[in-house]
């Protein structure tokens, strides 16, 4: 599995735990859900602002191994 | 005169939060009697700030709201602090702000005006609301860590190995977001005090190169042309 997609189940992950928090970028603001339909839509700024510092994350094998093993991945 | 002046806007849902995270150095500043004055909402604009920073010419400086690569941004979304007046940011101890960006070019611009310490980020700075005590310790952990005296050297490093805790228990928490944007924020944190600032051009890279810390005073060419059109 790659990063992208990894980064995605991670948000979609936060954002079934948590519909009502927030990120904030800037002056953007959004759920974790309009985050995540920004990012699948192909909005640059959520891409820049959410989607890359959490690939930039899942580069730090500790992360990384957080996420999988949080996500029940182990095995794919 | 004041010893520390607190700017902080509150106009958007982000600035409601990032005026909050002010609180628990204003709350610090009244307990141990230390003078300040808190520029908050309407009292947030250039005017008004410009004003305070002439009549207390040695406070030490705080601003926590947006900002871009040129300007700090005031409570009418106009600039507060840009290209026009970041020399009253001169001499003072240090300025600490929260805002995205303005470590890229304004950040600069003030430590060489001779601001002895100049903590910015490079970039846009993010938080997430599930994780707010802990973007709160960690944005305001640098003034803590100078109240007991730290050189700014040791500051940037207590800071980054607090955010990089902080990171690692948000993601051991299932908090991924938060964690990623903990652990960008690390990335993008700048203390400009006695470390030259990097530079992507290669015009100012030789310049540091061949003349160190004085290779910044040289004026790029749209600061040059800024001077240039200043009336």
């Amino acid at each position: 599995m790659n990063n992208r997609e990894l980064a995605l189940l991670a948000l979609e992950a936060d954002a079934k735990q948590k519909p009502n928090e927030k990120v904030h970028a800037g002056e953007l603001v959004f759920t974790y859900k309009e985050a995540i339909e920004k990012i699948r839509q192909g909005d640059k700024l959520a891409i820049k602002l959410v989607l890359n510092p959490l690939m930039q994350s899942l580069k730090s094998k500790s992360f990384r191994a957080k996420v999988i093993q949080t996500l029940g991945l182990e095995r794919t | 005169m004041a010893e520390y002046i607190v700017i902080r806007p509150r106009f958007d849902e982000t600035t409601e939060i990032s005026h909050a995270f002010c609180n628990c150095m204003t709350d610090y500043l009244c307990m141990t009697s230390k003078s300040f004055i808190d520029l908050s909402q309407d009292d947030a604009v250039k005017a008004k700030v410009e004003e305070t920073l002439k009549e207390n010419p040695t406070a030490k400086v705080i601003f926590f709201n947006h900002g871009n690569t040129e300007a700090l941004i005031g409570n009418d979304k106009q600039p507060v602090i840009d290209k026009d007046n970041v020399q009253l940011l001169a001499h003072r101890e240090y300025t600490i702000t929260l805002a995205c960006e303005w470590g890229a070019d304004g950040g600069v611009e003030a430590w060489r005006q001779g601001c002895l310490a100049v903590l910015c980020y490079v970039d846009v700075v993010s938080f997430t609301t599930d994780a707010l005590p802990q973007f709160e310790k960690a944005f305001t952990a640098a003034f803590f860590l100078r109240e007991q005296s730290l050189e700014w050297k040791d500051i940037l490093t207590e800071v980054k190995d607090l955010m990089g805790t902080l990171a690692n228990e948000l993601a051991g928490e299932g908090k991924f977001m938060a964690s990623a944007c903990m652990a960008y924020n690390k990335d993008i944190l700048r203390i400009y005090n006695g470390e030259i600032p990097a530079t992507r051009c290669v015009g100012r890279w030789l310049a540091i190169t061949f003349l160190g810390k004085r290779g910044w005073k040289i004026p790029s060419p749209s600061q040059a042309l800024h001077w240039l059109k200043k009336p």
